[in-house]
């Protein structure tokens, strides 16, 4: 019942030849592509595909300094979009194509009461004003299945939740009923759960208005399950495009095969690793059964060899490595300025981590994920409970104590953009770690120059500063910095979180090949489920700072005993699934 | 989700950090704007530089020999800024005047930074709040403090001279470089290498200098530029009111306060020295904001 044919009669937006570019270079070769009324077009890309400057040319929202040719046009409306000026081109945003953008919080005006922008893009197009416009945006905020509209048509930005945020933006988009929504990677920023309600309703309202869709994302699963075509972009190129089920069950070209193989994590490779872009020839599309029953048993034995190769957990009696025992950690807010109250960020967690193990953390923003790792690595003090790495106790206030247990655990950092110091050259973050040790320069030039081969890198990148590398290749750099002290545990914080899919399967290989290799103990902190259970055999879940739930990977996902735990579950957007409901 | 930022999204800039895609032009296009502030900056700092560095090797007349034959001769070829009321040559005393103008400014900013860098450091990194609070409310005492006024003070108790002004003024600005450096050190504090370094074991000591100094340097030069504009402008003013340098060596305020009588008969004996004064504040005036929006940290980072 979603199809509509894309030939019946003139398409709703159809752009021919659409070539963006500086002066000095093009960003996107010429590109055509047509959306039919209702239709929902898909458009799949990583970072630097071009895919939002395309979404930003048909806005006419391209900054100044770029600068689009070719065609552009929207039923109804004569001529080119492209040579519209600026007054007659915000005629059209908001009334007849509206736009969600990724982050909900910077698109808002901080100072406006949520319901006053929504009624503000009705007042502006004269499609409704005054009490009848604050009416009608209140009306739009229910359709948007905000609890409560009426009071949160009063709330100002900052009062509202992330997903509730771009409920807003939703409703304001769709304000004057327009005939293109464009979305901007409108779930990137959200939980899971959060994402899966927000596609939900995403579906649902555009589904009862006839809107044609235009809907930005990397994610190839959020992808398969909105959109009915899909193109996809790689280097200002459209490589491929087809129905959904064509091009995730029959890919022709080696990039979108390469990318789908990539970011299904439940299909490995004869060696138990998951597929990149070079190895993607292999991969047989997902969900076939075959697979889905091969991947689970490829894990297994990959992490039964090396756990009879580590010497620590045959012998002595099974003490945990890490032991964290009711750990509990408040924060002190001060709202106002009298007034301050507690944030209950940990309320008495107990985890235990045997050496040789790989425990992955789960959980939503706010679950106090990173406020645990925070403490086991000794960066804040933690208000009750105790928390033993090896034999130490972990205290930030005990240096002598910090500094054996640093040597035993380090920590991969989530953000490879602000992780490394951009003032230093990787010789120079690589071997920091060796400078507490007191370690010579010879010593720490020949130790670094041999991590980052280990890690994959050319030796030439040791004189090279962080700018100078994409990010796959900065997290390469970070987690050598980790690993030059032959450290015993290696903590991760969504290390691979702001990584594009063909970079991240690379990195999760480095990563479990280093494990192996080193024999480590792995702490593996994320909000992607999939992630977890590729990498890890024990989970832990959190929610607002208690464990739900904790167990071995495959009866948590495969029996979780939680409703979260189902709910979360349930939510994660797997390709599988959503061929399925297709 | 695994997530690219969309801030990475617009640009096939594979290493383009933080700053927003479409920003990247606009930031060419300021960058060479700031270009030519930063030419024109350095163009008038370096004039004045070469007109006290060529006085220690030449000038057309010497300085000190008044010369009673050639009083108020106004502009000449003999003497192209003409001459004063003892027949001495303007020229030679505005070269002169530009070695105290930039030793005034060099030693305020070096006491200024010396002491206001690493208090501010202490103060940014310092996890014990009362120290913070005293680093920063002592500064924001002095701050209340105008620099002339405490210039003032410090003649009428060690008298008038050159190294009680440059004392003066250095002090006085110590609170900017203080604030300068402690909030550009709270910003780098938040930052993950910095989380890095701690679980790297490295101590706050080397923290404090291998990382935070490094990255906040170019705000240190920005408000070094800065303030040496500013002590430029107020040794002017105090050697002026007869606080500062005193005679015989050549300043420029003091040559502004010689002009006074005869403004209306010989002009140019105020001009020349106004001019050099404007000149070397716009200098290190346009220097600054040229530096600024050189090393601004929301455009760093692709250098």
């Amino acid at each position: 019942m979603r199809r509509t044919d894309p030939q019946a009669g003139t398409p709703l937006l159809t752009v021919e030849g659409l070539t963006i570019g500086t002066r000095a270079r093009t960003l996107v070769e010429p590109l055509s592509f047509a959306i039919g009324a209702g239709e929902r077009v898909g458009l799949i890309g990583e970072s630097g595909s071009g895919k939002s400057l395309t979404a930003s040319a048909v806005m006419g929202l391209l900054a100044s300094e770029l600068s689009a040719a070719g065609r552009v046009e929207l039923a109804g409306e004569g001529g080119n979009l492209l040579d519209l000026d600026e007054r007659a081109l915000a005629r059209l945003r908001g009334r007849r194509m509206g736009m969600v953008f990724q982050e909900p919080m910077s698109a808002l005006n901080p100072l406006m009461r949520v319901g006053d922008q929504v009624a503000e893009t009705m007042t502006l197009h004269g499609t409704a004003r005054g009490r009848q416009a604050t009416a009608r945006a209140v009306e739009l905020l229910d359709q948007v299945h905000l609890p409560d509209p009426a009071q949160a048509a009063r709330a100002y930005p900052h009062q509202l939740s992330g997903g509730q945020r771009q409920r807003v933006m939703l409703a304001a988009a769709l304000a004057n009923s327009p005939d293109l929504l464009i979305c901007d990677e409108p779930t990137t920023a959200l939980d899971v759960t959060v994402q899966a309600a927000v596609l939900d309703l995403i579906d649902e309202q555009i589904a009862a208005r006839g809107t044609g869709l235009l809907f930005i994302t990397h994610d190839l699963a959020v992808v398969a399950r909105v959109c009915e075509r899909v193109l996809v972009m790689h280097a200002g190129r459209v490589v491929e495009s087809g129905t959904v089920e064509q091009i995730f069950t029959r890919p022709q070209h080696a990039y979108t095969r390469g990318l789908l193989a990539a970011s299904d994590l439940t299909a490995t490779d004869a060696r138990g690793r998951l597929f990149t872009i070079r190895t993607a020839a292999e991969y047989r599309g997902p969900g076939t059964p075959e697979q889905a029953e091969a991947a689970p048993r490829a894990a297994e034995s990959g992490e039964a060899a090396p756990t009879e190769a580590r010497p620590s957990d045959a012998g002595e009696d099974a003490r945990p490595l890490i032991e964290i025992r009711g750990l509990e950690k408040t924060y002190v807010r001060r709202g106002g300025l009298f007034r301050r109250h507690e944030v209950r960020a940990l309320a008495g967690i107990d985890v235990s981590v045997m050496p040789g193990g790989r425990l992955g953390v789960v959980g939503e923003s706010g679950s106090g994920k990173t406020t645990l790792l925070s403490i086991l690595a000794g960066l804040i003090p933690a208000s009750a409970g105790t928390v033993r790495v090896g034999d130490v106790l972990v205290d930030p206030h005990d240096a002598a104590g910090l500094a054996a247990m640093r040597q035993d655990l380090q920590v991969v950092f989530q953000d490879p953009f602000a992780s490394l110091d951009p003032r230093m050259t990787t010789e120079e973050i690589v071997a920091e770690p060796l400078r507490s040790l007191g370690a010579g320069s010879a010593e720490r030039r020949r130790r670094a120059a041999e991590v980052v081969e280990a890690v994959g890198l050319d030796r030439d990148a040791l004189f090279r500063y962080p700018h100078q590398f994409s990010g796959g290749q900065r997290q390469r750099i970070s987690i050598a910095r980790a690993l030059i002290c032959r450290p015993r545990i290696l903590v991760a914080d969504e290390p691979v979180s702001a990584l594009d899919v063909s970079v991240r399967a690379q990195v999760l290989n480095l990563l479990s090949d280093l494990v192996d290799e080193y024999g480590l103990t792995l702490v593996f902190v994320s909000h992607d489920l999939g992630v977890v259970r590729h990498l890890c055999d024990e989970v832990v879940v959190m929610r607002g700072g208690e464990l739900v739930e904790a167990g071995t990977v495959e009866a948590v996902y495969d029996r979780p005993q939680q409703e979260y735990t189902r709910a979360l579950v349930a939510a994660t957007p797997t390709l599988a699934g959503a061929l399925a409901a297709q | 989700m695994s997530a690219p930022r969309s801030a990475v999204e617009a640009l096939p800039d594979p290493v383009a950090p933080a700053a927003p895609g479409p920003a990247s032009p606009t930031a060419s296009r300021r960058s060479r704007r700031a270009d030519l502030t930063l030419v024109t900056g350095a163009v008038l700092v370096g004039l004045v530089v070469v007109l006290a560095l060529v006085s220690f090797v030449w000038t057309p007349y010497d300085y000190a020999a008044p010369d009673p034959a050639a009083r108020l001769q106004g502009v000449s070829a003999a003497h192209p800024f003409g001459t004063d009321r003892y027949g001495r040559d303007t020229l030679t005393w505005i070269m002169m005047g530009a070695r105290i103008t930039l030793l005034v400014g060099l030693i305020a900013v070096v006491i200024a930074l010396v002491v206001g860098v690493p208090l501010g450091v202490l103060a940014g990194m310092t996890r014990i709040r009362w120290l913070s609070g005293l680093v920063m409310r002592g500064s924001d005492v002095l701050l209340a403090f105008p620099a002339l006024l405490l210039a003032i003070v410090f003649s009428a108790v060690f008298g008038p001279g050159t190294v009680p002004a440059m004392c003066a003024l250095g002090i006085a600005a110590i609170p900017a470089f203080a604030r300068v450096a402690r909030s550009g050190t709270l910003q780098i504090m938040s930052r993950e290498f910095i989380a890095a370094a701690r679980t790297a074991n490295r101590s706050p000591w080397a923290i404090a200098v291998t990382h935070v100094l490094p990255n906040i340097g170019g705000l240190v030069v920005v408000q070094a530029s800065v303030a040496f504009a500013l002590s430029v402008l107020a040794e002017a003013g105090l050697s002026f009111l007869g606080l500062g340098t005193q005679p015989p060596t050549p300043s420029w305020g003091r040559m502004l306060q010689e002009s006074q009588q005869y403004l209306g008969t010989a002009p140019e004996l105020a001009i020349f020295p106004g001019v050099f004064i404007a000149v070397a504040v716009l200098g290190f005036n346009l220097l600054g904001d040229g530096l600024r929006d050189r090393l601004d940290p929301t455009l760093r980072g692709r250098e």
